[in-house]
């Protein structure tokens, strides 16, 4: 059953057009933001060009054409990632879908969580690729990047993307409406790093996974655990929830 | 388990909701092998019944009982909704498999006799007249294709207890036919219990009806015996030309009877009693001098008798 259900999930990411979307995004900033850093200079310099302002950039290093991907990459991206753990909960927001799911299956989650997994697969594998393309035009055009550095960014956005995902769609099992899932999980993710301004919290918030090359592994930590804890109560919410009426 | 035993039992089952929809004290009995109908106006609770045996909601007071501990219960809903990128093969394949099903339907459903998982299910696809549009997706489905779906994906999990709400209301006469041919088949298997506000359908296939208004049991019983509660002994005798008698001569050779004519070649004769009108019905026909077309007794189907039903409940 598990994997019927993830062959469902697989071809809803492929057929919705949710993977090419995904691949589209990451692939793109992974293409544009070495660009981008390479040419920040000149960009910056004719955008404020006047007798009164005059901006001077430095020249871009490798890990400037890393961090602009990445940036990007967790804004578009980010979204883009959690809309599709919320969306793998859709079939419950109507009612004859969700009759057709619950009355055949006797534990929800045997439903539900390969479907997350096969998300986070998605979004890991499309992510890398983007990444993978930033850092292979940083490489040709702005220089070499350590593989250090390369495996602590890539590892530290796939958790926190992860995790993303896992906090939208603990929001969706609870609240079973998409776009309000949506609205708040976005709200959410944009007010995290507020919690970086926190000194005492600044350490070990997983938005600390966002900030460069260098990750403590507290962030690392945190953010597994917050993962585990969504994914739990959204399998427990799930297993209490009785049919939606309004659905 | 032999057969017509009972399957599914409500005892006292009551589930309200905030604004006062729900179902309150309800007991029943579908019997195994036979087809239970439930009918009532919209809002009666029939969903929420449903929704109680289907274990999709949890009964405030009362309870549902299966006679078999392993008793599969399937529903289809009156709208039956599926992912719109799946076709209608992966549909009934997924239903098929996330419900766990093993292979005794191959000695249950004739559909799926000796089939493999493949056949089965193209087997169930065509039954329910899909096959044709099988690699096709959901989502251009017509509502009416969408209910076959339902059912087909409904049947493919060899359910005990197979509830369809409204399984034809969005399909066309043939539709209707081939559903009513379904579930004319599947009663020899499995206990159906269905609701539909095409009340002659209900007629056709039903052994037992139960009629629900505002979440009460109004009444239940056989299909015959609901067809026939509180049913007056009037019936329409329809010629085939004018007759020859005015409906005031009639009453003068008949006595206790009363006749009119809606028109020319429709008449309506009313009698004292089933046991007067034995009597009395040949002798009014052979005064009307006329050729008879047919003689149906007045009010005898089933819309007639639920709206009398619930016409009494109210007054």
């Amino acid at each position: 059953m598990l994997l019927v259900t993830a062959r469902v999930e697989m071809l809803r990411l492929q057929r919705s057009g949710l993977f090419a979307g995904l691949l589209a995004v990451f692939a793109f900033f992974g293409l544009s933001g070495p660009g981008l850093a390479l040419y920040m200079p000149e960009i910056l310099g004719a955008a404020a060009a006047s007798d009164q302002l005059t901006i001077q950039a430095a020249a871009a290093r490798p890990e400037d054409g890393i961090a602009l991907f990445n940036q990007s990459a967790m804004q578009l991206g980010l979204i883009f990632a959690v809309a599709v753990a919320i969306t793998s909960l859709g079939w419950d927001t109507r009612a004859g879908s969700s009759i057709f799911y619950r009355t055949r299956v006797t534990q929800l989650s045997a439903l539900t969580l390969p479907r997350l997994l096969v998300g986070w697969c998605a979004v890991s594998i499309t992510y890398t690729i983007g990444f993978a393309l930033a850092v292979a035009m940083t490489v040709l055009f702005i220089g070499g990047v350590s593989m250090s550095a390369i495996i602590g960014v890539w590892a530290s956005a796939i958790v926190y993307l992860i995790m993303a995902m896992s906090i939208g769609y603990l929001i969706m099992a609870a609240s079973r409406r998409t776009a309000a899932a949506i609205a708040a999980a976005t709200v959410l993710l944009l007010v995290l790093p507020i919690l970086s301004q926190f000194e005492a919290l600044s350490s070990w918030a997983p938005i600390a996974l966002l900030g460069g090359t260098v990750v403590g592994v507290m962030p690392f930590l945190s953010s597994v655990v917050v993962t585990t804890l969504c994914v739990a109560a959204a399998s427990l919410i799930a297993s209490k929830q009785t049919l939606r009426r309004d659905a | 388990m032999n057969d017509h035993t009972p399957l599914v039992r409500v005892v006292d089952a009551t589930k309200t909701f905030a604004n006062g929809a729900g179902i309150r004290s309800i007991d029943f009995t579908a019997r195994d092998r036979s087809v239970t109908a439930v009918i009532g106006p919209n809002g009666a609770g029939k969903t929420v019944l449903f929704s109680l045996i289907a274990g999709l909601l949890p009964a405030d007071s009362g309870r549902v009982e299966l006679a078999r501990r392993d008793a599969r219960v399937a529903y289809c809903p009156d709208v039956p909704q599926f992912e719109s990128w799946l076709t209608a093969r992966e549909v009934v394949e997924t239903s098929r498999a996330i419900s766990g099903h093993s292979n005794r339907a191959a000695g249950r459903q004739q559909s799926t006799r000796g089939a493999s998982t493949k056949g089965a299910i193209s087997a169930v696809l065509d039954l329910c007249g899909l096959g044709k549009v099988m690699d096709r997706r959901v989502v251009d489905f017509s509502r009416g294709m969408l209910q076959r779906l339902g059912i087909a994906a409904a049947l493919v999990t060899d359910p005990d207890v197979l509830i369809l709400d409204e399984p034809n209301s969005a399909l066309d006469p043939i539709g209707r036919a081939d559903v009513r041919g379904i579930i004319a088949e599947q009663k020899r298997h499995r206990c159906i219990v269905l609701s539909s506000h095409l009340l002659s359908e209900v007629e056709q296939l039903a052994d037992h009806i139960v009629v629900l208004d505002q979440g009460r049991v109004v009444t239940q019983g056989t299909t015959e015996a609901i067809l026939t509660d509180g049913i007056q002994p009037v019936w329409n005798i329809r010629l085939g030309g004018p007759s020859q008698i005015t409906a005031d001569d009639l009453a003068v050779a008949i006595p206790g009877a009363e006749f009119e004519f809606i028109s020319s070649t429709l008449c309506t004769a009313r009698f004292l009693s089933f046991a007067a009108a034995a009597h009395q019905l040949t002798t009014a026909i052979h005064l009307l001098r006329a050729p008879i077309i047919e003689v149906t007794l007045h009010d005898r189907d089933l819309d007639a008798s639920f709206a009398r039903i619930v016409q009494n409940q109210e007054s």
